[in-house]
């Protein structure tokens, strides 16, 4: 059965990330370069080709994209100025969408006005809510936590694992990856190490700083949000808790900062080609945590009644990146690939398998 | 033999290429006990300067009167060491070669046998010698005046570039119009420039000429003489007979495209569609893309080497074709902006200043390029249905992707090869070149003498000689207009002196020679009786020699003598030359 090509690919693919991809001719040095692609999981020449031709099926069940992270020693050596990391960034962007059964992160991604109204409309159902309890700081700061338990929730059960499971449907269902059993319970295994770790990057070349930068961010974030969502930061007594809250909440504003200071001056590869939605991620990520420090603070010395502004604007920061940054846009990131690590395995050991049948 | 001959023989190393097949060494010895052979010897480089030094050397202290050398062919070398010969006083005559390269070393595996034939062939060649005579050579007259034939753009080239110095040009065309294959094109690549602009002017100067005389409609059927004095009859269409003598002659004839209905897996003359380089580039030329239906088409593919690059039509590359297929599409983007573009390939060649330039900026332009497999997997194209969308459909394996695909298309571009003329073949015996298995003709070296033919006086130019784009074209012609214009400012040039010549006092008048000479280059002088040979239309091809029923009639330098004595030498047993 012959696929028939489509020119259109290349230009919606455009529209999530800018490279001019099809200058490229096929030498392979990018894959050749590139320290994490290995035998059964090729990449990135097989997707600028795929894209080249439209073959859009073909894009959608490949998991590769999610195993790049993004060093750019491909982009930096590749002889036709093709940019073939930013292909496999954009890849990504355009499987986030495509994964996502609610349409939205495609819309997101396409069009910053929508992205900006979604973030206005939240704002102002916020300051609503406010109004409606009087700006009473108990009721708002309860209801405060409630929204932020309620939003995990509902963001992960109608949302991510929906689209997590599109992703596995996409990636080896439709991919007709057929791995052995066993595989699937050492994928778990994978699954939890990239997660929090996201060791892979140690593959790449010269990434140790920014693997540690982006640990600290992961690592700070999380723990934020266990203390704030779980132990009640703002509420709590507890001095170990209070300290922990500080601690995480610095971490992520300060390394967030650094990571803003990169992207500003564009000094890495994977800085020079920054999307709106890129901007916002990080810049929501500071406000997140910079706010979140600056409310338990006021807390602390006593101004938070004078100043009670700071916590309805923590309140819209994190309304807005629990509704529409974490569901729709770059944080899936976080899912998708320590996900693409586990299916990557399942290809690896149904690859092996198909070898072994061969020989 | 009753006069005492010196001898002396070289046998050539040609570095390995002669050395690794041949026991040089040992011919050398070998030949050296042969009679009047005086020295026999092998040296690395006989061609090289101290090579030719050594022969001046041995003429000189030993003596010697005659002159073999065993190395490569004589079209290669033989006027070298005939200089050579001439630098120590000796007659460049009395000089022989035995091609031991091409015939021996380059097409043999078995040393000892390739080893026992080049004692052979130069034993022959030894035998031979020994009945050279010593001939004078003789320098004729140039006629200033140039025929070229073809009046395309290398053509127009050479002619005005001759014209132009003061020197006459005959500038033959077949057709109605001048021009050729680029009177048809719209745009060239790859800077966009209009042929029309390329060419009109040149036309519009030809035609004003004092010294460029143009016959239309017209063909070359044989062309007599020799460098300096060639001579001619043509018949343009509607007037009458007219006999042309020139110089020299520029072959600019062209080539022709390759008619792709041979090729079935393109449907060409079934699927009407489906065109060829030629006709898109005349829809062009007339601003007009549309099918045959006459829409404009959403889906255009180009599949390139189309007859080129394949064993089965023609192996070499077209060399325009890549090019003009990526000008195509910036074209159609530039007319059909929303049109998709498929440049089907099989490698893109984009050499040539500016072309690689030319392709990148291409492939930035919303042109899908995909690659089949030229050798085993040619694209197959097939009518589509409704359902599909569009009219035809493209079905290979992709090469870069692996993936089976299928181009939908509304028009199929067809890059036609590039062939040789229909009557190649009788052009190159008309003016006495040479043509390759593809019928191309073989220019006297591939490298130091692109232009120049093995006929003296004969250039090619343009695509006659091998496919080629404009600037190349016109290099070529200009090239050979400077060898001519050189020719014609030393005003004279020596010529073979092998003709035939008739020894009057035997010759009985029998006129069998008058009869078979192919070149009508004998008449019957009735009033003493015998035949005359005009020397300038003698190609000295033997056939009047070889019936003469008296010897009256003999080639010089190939006399029955001669001949003989070298086929006596190939089968001489005084070395041991066979086993059986």
């Amino acid at each position: 059965m012959s696929t028939r090509v489509n020119p259109g690919l290349i230009k919606e693919m455009s529209q999530y990330g800018m490279g001019s991809w099809n200058a490229c001719f096929h030498c392979g040095n990018c894959t050749a370069v590139c320290s994490l692609t290995e035998e059964g999981i090729l990449f990135p020449r097989k997707e600028i080709r795929a894209l080249q031709m439209g073959l859009k099926d073909k894009l959608a069940t490949s998991v590769e994209p999610w195993l790049c992270y993004y060093c750019g020693d491909c982009t930096e050596t590749c002889p036709r100025d093709a940019n073939p990391g930013e292909l496999m960034m954009s890849v990504r962007r355009w499987l986030t969408a495509k994964y996502d059964w609610t349409g939205l992160a495609g819309l997101f991604y396409k069009s910053v006005s929508a992205l900006i109204i979604a973030f206005v409309l939240i704002a102002i159902g916020i300051v609503a809510i406010g109004f409606v309890k009087d700006f009473n700081h108990e009721a708002v700061m309860h209801f405060g936590h409630s929204l932020e338990f309620y939003l995990i929730l509902t963001v992960f059960t109608i949302i991510l694992v929906p689209n997590i499971l599109r992703m596995f449907y996409f990636t080896v269902i439709k991919a007709k990856v057929n791995a052995p059993f066993s595989s699937y319970i050492t994928a778990i295994g994978s699954l939890i190490l990239h997660m929090f770790t996201q060791i892979k990057t140690l593959k790449c070349d010269k990434q140790t700083v920014r693997w540690l930068e982006h640990f600290l961010v992961v690592m700070g974030y999380l723990g934020l949000l266990v203390i704030t969502v779980f132990l009640d930061w703002f509420g709590t007594e507890n001095r170990i808790i209070i300290y922990m809250g500080y601690i995480t909440g610095s971490l992520v504003f300060v390394f967030t900062f650094l990571l803003m200071i990169s992207r500003f001056s564009k000094a890495r590869e994977l800085n020079k080609y920054s999307q709106p939605t890129d901007w916002f991620f990080i810049i929501w990520l500071f406000l997140m945590g910079f706010t979140a420090f600056l409310v338990r603070l006021f807390i602390d010395i006593d101004l938070l009644n004078d100043h009670f502004w700071i916590y309805m604007v923590h309140l819209i920061i994190i309304s807005q990146w629990g509704m529409l940054l974490v569901p729709f846009g770059k944080w899936t990131h976080f899912l998708y690939r320590s996900f693409a690590v586990s299916f990557a395995n399942l290809k690896k050991a149904a690859y092996k398998e198909k070898l072994a049948t061969a020989a | 033999m009753e006069e005492e001959k010196r001898i002396g023989v070289y046998v050539c190393w040609c570095g390995t290429n002669i050395a690794k097949m041949v026991d040089v060494v040992d011919v050398a010895k070998e030949i050296g006990k042969l009679p009047n052979v005086v020295i026999a010897k092998d040296y690395k480089y006989m061609c090289s300067d101290p090579g030719q030094e050594f022969i001046i050397k041995d003429i000189k202290e030993h003596n010697l009167d005659r002159i073999v050398v065993a190395a490569c062919s004589p079209r290669m070398h033989e006027l070298t060491f005939r200089k050579a010969l001439q630098n120590a006083g000796l007659n460049p005559y009395m000089f022989e070669m035995a091609n031991i390269r091409e015939q021996v070393s380059w097409v043999h595996t078995d040393r000892g046998e390739a080893t026992r034939k080049a004692k052979s062939l130069v034993a022959a060649a030894v035998n031979r010698i020994a009945w050279h005579e010593s001939l004078d050579k003789r320098t004729v007259d140039i006629n200033p005046a140039t025929m070229i034939v073809g009046g395309g753009i290398a053509g127009i080239s050479a002619a005005l570039e001759i014209g132009n110095s003061g020197k006459k040009v005959f500038l033959i065309e077949k057709e109605y119009k001048l021009g050729g294959h680029l009177a048809g094109v719209d745009l060239t690549y790859p800077y966009m420039y209009s042929a029309d602009q390329i060419l009109k002017p040149l036309i519009k100067q030809i035609a004003n000429h004092p010294n460029i005389e143009v016959f239309l409609n017209t063909q070359i059927d044989e062309v007599f003489g020799y460098v300096g004095n060639f001579e001619t009859k043509i018949t343009p269409a509607g007037a009458k007979e007219a006999e042309l003598k020139f110089g020299n002659v520029i072959v600019a004839t062209g080539l022709k495209p390759y008619d792709p209905g041979g090729i079935e897996n393109y449907g060409y003359g079934k699927l009407p569609n489906v065109i060829t380089s030629i006709e898109f580039e005349q829809m062009l030329k007339k601003g007009k893309i549309v099918t045959k239906e006459g829409v404009e088409p959403k889906n255009v593919a180009i599949i390139h080497c189309v007859g080129s690059r394949n064993k089965y039509y023609h192996e070499y590359c077209s060399r325009i074709c890549c090019m003009t297929a990526l000008k195509f599409s910036n074209q159609l983007r530039s007319a059909l902006p929303d049109t998709s573009i498929f440049e089907c390939y099989a490698d893109i060649r984009s050499f040539g200043k500016g072309c690689e330039q030319f392709y990148t900026q291409t492939s930035g332009k919303d042109v899908m390029f995909l690659m089949f497999d030229q050798k085993n997997d040619l694209p197959r194209i097939r009518k589509a249905k409704p359902k599909d969308g569009c009219d035809m459909l493209i079905e290979f394996n992709e090469l870069l992707s692996g993936e089976d695909i299928e181009v939908p298309a509304d028009m199929v571009v067809l890059m036609v090869a590039l062939e040789a003329q229909e009557n190649a073949r009788d052009m190159a015996h008309a003016v006495g070149v040479s043509m390759c298995g593809n019928e191309f003709y073989i220019e006297r070296h591939p490298k130091l003498d692109p232009v120049a033919t093995t006929t003296d006086g004969v250039y090619i130019v343009g695509g006659c000689q091998s496919p080629k784009d404009i600037p190349d074209s016109i290099a070529q012609a200009r090239a050979a207009a400077a060898r001519i214009l050189a020719t014609i400012n030393i005003g004279q040039v020596e010529v073979e002196v092998t003709t035939a010549v008739v020894n009057e006092d035997i010759c009985c008048g029998c006129q069998t020679c008058v009869n078979v000479c192919p070149y009508t280059a004998i008449s019957f002088d009735k009033e003493k009786g015998v035949s005359v040979v005009n020397e300038i239309l003698c190609k000295g091809c033997g056939t009047c020699g070889s019936t003469c029923p008296t010897g009256a009639i003999r080639s010089r330098h190939f006399t029955d003598k001669q001949i003989l004595s070298q086929i006596e030498g190939l089968m001489s047993t005084s070395i041991e030359l066979q086993e059986v």
